[in-house]
């Protein structure tokens, strides 16, 4: 018994830095549904017309996204779909309020 | 007001870009100062003439042709990789109906069997994203919409975080997904944003 | 709550009405936006009618190589640019949304190509335009003066050289400033448009059409 919780134990070490490392760096290409492959294909090539700051700027804050709890990007996730639910106006106008939010901080 | 801020507002207030409250603040500052008032003119000079400056030129037809051509190539590209678009284009309909049928059922017969889509990818089981949405598996009659071709090995970086490029717009747009309710209540009125109105530009 | 990052309060947000392409143009057209005959050319595009794809070359094509010209300071290389871009509004047709006018995602699109195009290493050499080549004036190169009407020849010679040195001078602003400052001349793009076309704010906007003005009105006080 406490031979295979020791070897649990070393199986379930051995995991965890694969784990913390899909946590890190998200999904391997091949898990991605074949829409997401696409999607992926298309951000990235939108990616690459970017100047180099805003690549370091994106990728920082891709960090600071997969380091958030997953209820957090949940979160995240379905306020982008709300936003993406309004009206052209209302987005506008979402726009705006960003900026004026901003500035008072 | 002082005239170093009127003077930032004018090229806007020419531009009919200012708003109400600061037009009327810029008015009331150059009614008592005739150097701002000067200035302006001359802004309004140099508008006008910048807005004499032709603003088309002449396309030289070897341009138009270039360009149609290289269109031609891209709209040709597409075609040939869009299957489902050079059968309909060479099969009457119901022909390809009934081709369509056949397919479906020997690719029914095919998973039945195997369990699984040959040279398909890994994850074919109707999946549940992030979201908690499940996701239908992809068509097996007709491509995705896309014309381009995915590579066969994405690039190294698109390899090494594909979820990253998965949520760019979200990823993009990260304060604003954080504090979105924050901002959603707030009021938008005449006040300026900061002292001057003005954000630090990014660059230029 | 996530900690809000201080590197995002520096940077100015970009627009969030990305699309990850999954809604098509044809779900979500404006009232109104189909009777604009640039969003019909557009739609007919993107519904697969290539016809549609030259009338909008034609239309717009004489404003974005000169826009072209001024930026990035060759002839013949704002020719290539403006292949690229008309290339890339077919090759990317399905992302345009009616919400947005199409001159303003055109220029964004030719904004984008024209400042990649001048941050490449090997144009670090700068072709100057507007300096005239000799006498010979048939061959001279960049983009053609104004020719005001004018009440006396005076009046005309002086609106000629104004021109001129305007030209000359919008050619010395950096890049940014420079594309503000024709944006919003070309088609009327108001503020909106222009930070939309340079993946900026309007405050931002603003901040570039000032100093641009600034530099230009320095430069051209005794024209002016």
């Amino acid at each position: 018994m406490k031979r295979r919780a020791a070897i649990a134990l070393v199986l379930l070490a051995l995991a965890a830095p694969a784990v913390r490392a899909q946590e890190r760096h998200g999904r391997p290409w091949q898990e991605l549904t074949p829409e997401e492959q696409w999607r992926a294909w298309e951000n990235y090539q939108r990616y690459q017309q970017l100047p180099e700051q805003r690549q370091k700027n994106l990728e920082r804050r891709y960090q600071q996204f997969r380091d958030m709890p997953p209820q957090e990007r949940q979160r995240l996730r379905q306020n982008y779909d709300t936003y993406r639910g309004l009206p052209p106006r209302q987005r506008q106008e979402f726009i705006d309020k960003y900026h004026r939010w901003k500035g008072r901080r | 007001m002082r005239c170093q801020r009127a003077r930032k507002w004018m090229t806007a207030a020419v531009d009919g870009e200012l708003s109400p409250r600061r037009r009327r603040a810029l008015d009331g500052h150059l009614a008592a100062c005739a150097a701002c008032r000067r200035e302006l003119a001359v802004t309004e000079r140099m508008l006008t003439a910048l807005e004499g400056l032709p603003m088309e030129a002449a396309v030289s037809a070897r341009l138009e042709q270039a360009t149609l051509r290289r269109v031609r190539l891209a709209a040709a590209d597409e075609g040939e990789r869009a299957p489902a678009s050079r059968w309909t284009r060479w099969l009457p309909l119901p022909a390809f109906a009934l081709a369509t049928a056949a397919v479906l059922v020997l690719a029914i017969g095919i998973v039945r069997r195997t369990g699984g889509v040959p040279g398909a990818p890994a994850v074919r089981a109707p999946r549940v994203d992030a979201r908690g949405v499940a996701q239908a598996p992809p068509s097996l009659l007709r491509p995705p919409r896309r014309f381009a071709k995915l590579p066969a090995e994405p690039p190294a970086k698109l390899a090494e975080a594909p979820d990253l490029f998965v949520d760019m717009s979200i990823i993009r747009n990260l304060d604003k997904l954080t504090h979105f309710e924050a901002i959603q209540t707030t009021t938008l009125d005449d006040e300026p944003a900061t002292p001057d109105g003005l954000e630090p530009p990014s660059n230029g | 709550m996530a900690p809000a990052s201080a590197g995002e309060m520096k940077r100015p947000g970009e627009p969030i009405g990305e699309d990850e392409g999954a809604a098509t143009a044809a779900e979500s057209i404006p009232a109104g936006a189909a009777a604009d005959p640039d969003v019909a050319l557009m739609l007919r595009l993107q519904a697969g009618d290539q016809a549609a794809f030259q009338d909008l070359f034609q239309k717009f094509s004489p404003r974005v190589v000169q826009y072209a010209r001024r930026l990035v300071g060759s002839e013949a290389r704002a020719e290539e640019v403006t292949q690229d871009v008309f290339v890339q509004v077919f090759r990317f047709r399905h992302r345009y949304r009616p919400e947005s006018r199409f001159s303003t995602w055109l220029f964004t699109i030719a904004t984008n190509l024209c400042l990649n195009e001048i941050r490449r290493p090997e144009r670090r050499l700068r072709v100057d335009l507007w300096k005239p080549r000799g006498d010979d004036d048939d061959r001279r190169e960049g983009p053609q003066l104004a020719d005001p009407a004018a009440i006396t020849p005076e009046q005309g010679a002086s609106s000629r050289e104004l021109a001129r040195q305007l030209e000359a001078a919008v050619g010395e602003l950096p890049p940014k400033q420079r594309a503000a400052l024709l944006l919003s001349r070309v088609d009327g793009l108001a503020y909106r448009d222009v930070a939309e076309a340079l993946g900026c704010t309007e405050g931002a906007v603003k901040a570039l059409l000032f100093r641009a003005t600034q530099s230009l009105k320095k430069t051209l006080r005794e024209y002016l």
